[in-house]
C-alpha cells in the first residue's frame, strides 16, 4: 500500500473514532466519562488536523494521489 | 343454603380486604422476621378465616381483625419513632464473633451451639473460621458476617485502577414493549431505541428483555433462544481502533524523511497514548 493510501486510511479510523466518541459523550449520564470522551474527542481533532496538513503536503507534492 | 351463599359472600369480601391489609403491611414488614411478628401475622390470618367461614359474628370478627391490624401497624410505627420501644419489641443485635474470637457467653444468651453458629457462616459461603472477622446476628435471626481484610474479595481499588462509576442500568423492553419512563430516565427516546434495533438487525416483537447499561449500551434476549445476539462490543472495538491509530503514528514518524514530520507525527503518537490511558476505565472496565 502507498503511503497516501495508509495516511488516508488511518485518517477514516480517527474519524469514525471521532464519531464514536461523540456518540458515548451525547449518551453519558456521569460528569467525569463525559469529561473523559471530550478531552479525547478534542485530542482526536488535533490528531485529525495534523494528518489532513500531512496528506495535503503529500497531494501538492505528488499530484497523482490526490483525492480517494 | 342461604349459609353456603354467606359463606361464599365472605370469603370473596375477607379475599379482597386481606389484599389491602396485606399491602399495607408488606411494605419492608415481610423481611423482618421476628417472632412477634411472626404471631401478629398468624393472628390476624386466623381471625380473617374464621370470619370468613362463618364461625363468628361479623361484628366480632371485624372488631378483633380490626383491633390486631391496627395494633400492629402502630407498634411498627412506635417502633420507628423510640429507641427505648424498638428495643422493647426487637431487642438488640448480638455479638457473636469479635476480632476473630467467638464470644461464647453470648452465644448462650441467644441459645445457639457452635453447631449452629458453624451452619449460619455456611450459609454466606464462609467455611474456615479462621476467616472471619466479626460475625453479627440481627434481631431477625439473620448472622451477617465481615471477612478478614485479606480474605475479602478483591475489588479494583486494591489493584489500584480506577474503575469508572457505574450507574444502574434501565429496563427499556418487556415483553416486546417499549417502557417510555426508563428510556426518559436515561435521556433517550423511542427513535433512538428503533436505531439501535435497527442496526442489530432486530425486530421490537422478537425482544424479550431489552436493557440499556449507563453508557448507553443496548443488550436484548430475544424470544427465539437460538439466535445469537452479539454483546455489544463497541467500547473495546473503540479501543482497539485506537491503539490501532497509535501504533500507525508510531510507524509514520518512523519512516518519515524530514526531522518536523516525525516530531509532527510522533507528537501524535503520544497524544494518542495518553488518550488511551485516560479512556481506559470507561471502555475497558
Amino acid at each position: 500500500m502507498t503511503i497516501s493510501s495508509q495516511l488516508k486510511k488511518t485518517l477514516a479510523n480517527l474519524k469514525g473514532i471521532e464519531s464514536t466518541l461523540s456518540v458515548y459523550y451525547l449518551q453519558s449520564q456521569e460528569d467525569d466519562e463525559r469529561a473523559a470522551y471530550s478531552e479525547a474527542m478534542e485530542a482526536a481533532g488535533s490528531v485529525i488536523n495534523d494528518l489532513e496538513s500531512g496528506i495535503r503536503k503529500l497531494e501538492f507534492e505528488e499530484p497523482q494521489y490526490k483525492g480517494f | 343454603m342461604g349459609n353456603l351463599v354467606e359463606v361464599i359472600l365472605r370469603s370473596i369480601s375477607l379475599f379482597i380486604i386481606i389484599l389491602f391489609i396485606a399491602r399495607i403491611f408488606d411494605v419492608g414488614s415481610l423481611s423482618r422476621k421476628s417472632s412477634f411478628r411472626l404471631i401478629n401475622y398468624s393472628v390476624i390470618a386466623l381471625i380473617s378465616s374464621l370470619i370468613s367461614l362463618n364461625l363468628t359474628t361479623l361484628a366480632h370478627g371485624f372488631a378483633a381483625l380490626g383491633v390486631w391490624v391496627l395494633f400492629t401497624l402502630s407498634v411498627d410505627y412506635l417502633c420507628v419513632k423510640s429507641k427505648f420501644v424498638h428495643d422493647l419489641v426487637h431487642g438488640k443485635e448480638t455479638v457473636l464473633i469479635k476480632h476473630g474470637k467467638v464470644m461464647e457467653e453470648n452465644l448462650l444468651k441467644i441459645r445457639y451451639t457452635g453447631e449452629e453458629l458453624l451452619r449460619e457462616l455456611r450459609t454466606k459461603n464462609v467455611f474456615n473460621l479462621a476467616d472471619v472477622e466479626f460475625a453479627v446476628m440481627e434481631t431477625s435471626g439473620e448472622v451477617n458476617v465481615l471477612l478478614k481484610s485479606d480474605k475479602k474479595p478483591v475489588n479494583a481499588r486494591d489493584l489500584g485502577k480506577a474503575a469508572a462509576p457505574r450507574r444502574e442500568p434501565q429496563t427499556v423492553i418487556l415483553d416486546g414493549n417499549v417502557l417510555d419512563e426508563p428510556l426518559s430516565n436515561m435521556g433517550l427516546n423511542r427513535g433512538w431505541l428503533k436505531t439501535q434495533l435497527e442496526t442489530m438487525g432486530i425486530a421490537l416483537e422478537n425482544v424479550f428483555i431489552g436493557q440499556v447499561d449507563s453508557s448507553g449500551d443496548l443488550y436484548v434476549d430475544l424470544f427465539d433462544d437460538i439466535i445469537q445476539t452479539p454483546v455489544p462490543k463497541v467500547k473495546e472495538m473503540l479501543y482497539a481502533n485506537l491503539q490501532s491509530a497509535h501504533a500507525d503514528f508510531l510507524k509514520y514518524s518512523i519512516e518519515s524523511d524530514n526531522e518536523k514530520d516525525k516530531s509532527l507525527y510522533s507528537k501524535d503518537a503520544y497524544i494518542l497514548e495518553k488518550t488511551l490511558k485516560k479512556l481506559e476505565p470507561y471502555l475497558l472496565r
